[in-house]
Order: C-alpha cells, then structure tokens, then sequence
C-alpha cells in the first residue's frame, strides 16, 4: 500500500519567485488546478506532472513523492 | 482578468466546466418542475411553469451563447472542458460517473416500486423524473467535488 501523494511545488516556486497564476500560465493549466494539487486535494495527471518537473527543470521524483505506509 | 474575460485556454476551460454544471443544474430544475406540476394545483402549476420557463431562457440565452463564446474564444481550437484533464475537468467527468451510478440505481428502485410509483404516474411524468434525478445528482456532485480547497493565490 502507499500513503498520500506529497510535492514541493510551493517550495519550487517560491525558489524561483513565482506565483501559482505564473506557474498556471506556464504550463498551461489553471490556478485552481495548481492550488489544489499544491494542498494534495487534487492528484495530478502524468501529464500535468510532468510539465511541471520539466518548467522547474528537476526529474519529477524531485517534485512528487509517493510515500510508503507505515 | 475578470470571471468573464478569462486570461488563458485553460482558465476559459474552467469556465466552460462551471457553465456546464450551471447548466446542468437548471435542467435538472426544468424537469423536477416539471414532475411536480403534473401533481399539483393549477395555482401552483402556474408558478412552476413560470419557473420552466425562466430556467429554459436562461440555458438558451445566457449559457449557450456564453458557451459558444468562451469555446471559440481562441481561433484555431475548440475548447472543450470534458477533455481537460484539470481540476475542474475531472470534477465534471466525476460528477457525469456519479450521476450515471445514480440515474441506474434510482431506475433500479423505481422498477421494484412499479405498483408504489410508476402505477400512479405517466410515462411522461417517469421520463422527466429519472432525468431530473439525473440532472440533479451530476449539478450537486460537480459543486462538491469542484469546490476549492486548494489555497488561494500565494
């Protein structure tokens, strides 16, 4: 079994300075899509997950982490 | 960047997805009224009626047109929020699934109740009643799972 998908896409962009419309716009989804996988209510698609690793120019394992159940 | 005046493609598809499940929401209105009406006193009949109709001219007057207009808002693509793999775009697929499961369950009930309800009603007042059940679930389940819970700009 897994637990929850986390990620760090707060911390990226708050790295790089960038607002969540910034990265909406980048990667061509919506602010709403971004807020609500930034809170892990929303799980991202492959796609989406991978546009996002490939803007902040890290291997997606660097942005999303899967992690184990205790 | 306002509600009407979205930014981006996928800002415009958020919106088509909000319209939809809008919409939605007054059909499932139009043919509750509808059911209703075939039970009730004329008076009230009069009210629903006037509340079809309302609900009919703002789905033909206000939600197509504005549907057509964010749609072909971009030349060259047709937006189209069912193929969206977004927030919202996922929220609307996951309302249609639950309204499907329920449309199937409530026809499934309805038919072991045939003596109970369906003796009693038209199969016009039957028709109208699954759809609005139908249309019902899908508007409600929309606004639940396409509520925000995600933080706001930061």
């Amino acid at each position: 079994m897994s637990g929850p998908l986390t990620n760090r896409i707060r911390v990226l962009r708050a790295e790089r300075g960038m607002s969540q419309s910034d990265l909406a716009a980048a990667i061509d989804v919506s602010r709403k899509t971004i807020s609500t996988v930034e809170v892990g209510r929303f799980v991202p698609s492959t796609v989406i997950a991978l546009k996002i690793a490939r803007y902040f120019g890290v291997p997606v394992e660097d942005v999303f982490d899967l992690s184990d159940e205790a | 960047m306002s509600y009407f005046r979205p930014g981006t493609k996928a800002e415009v598809t958020d919106r088509l997805a909000e319209l939809t499940g809008l919409a939605v929401g007054l059909g499932a209105l139009i043919y509750g009224a509808s059911v209703v009406q075939s039970f009730s006193a004329p008076a009230v009949a009069m009210t629903l009626d006037t509340i079809r109709m309302v609900c009919g001219i703002l789905v033909l007057a206000v939600y197509l047109p504005l549907t057509i207009w964010f749609k072909t808002r971009f030349s060259g693509v047709i937006l189209n929020p069912w193929k969206s793999d977004s927030f919202m775009g996922v929220a609307l697929k996951r309302a249609g699934l639950s309204a499907f499961a329920a449309s199937v369950m409530f026809m499934v009930l309805l038919s072991t109740l045939d003596r109970l309800v369906l003796s009693r009603m038209t199969a016009e007042s039957v028709i109208d009643l699954v759809l609005a059940v139908a249309l019902l679930v899908f508007a409600v389940s929309f606004l639940l799972y396409g509520r925000d819970g995600g933080e706001g700009e930061g």
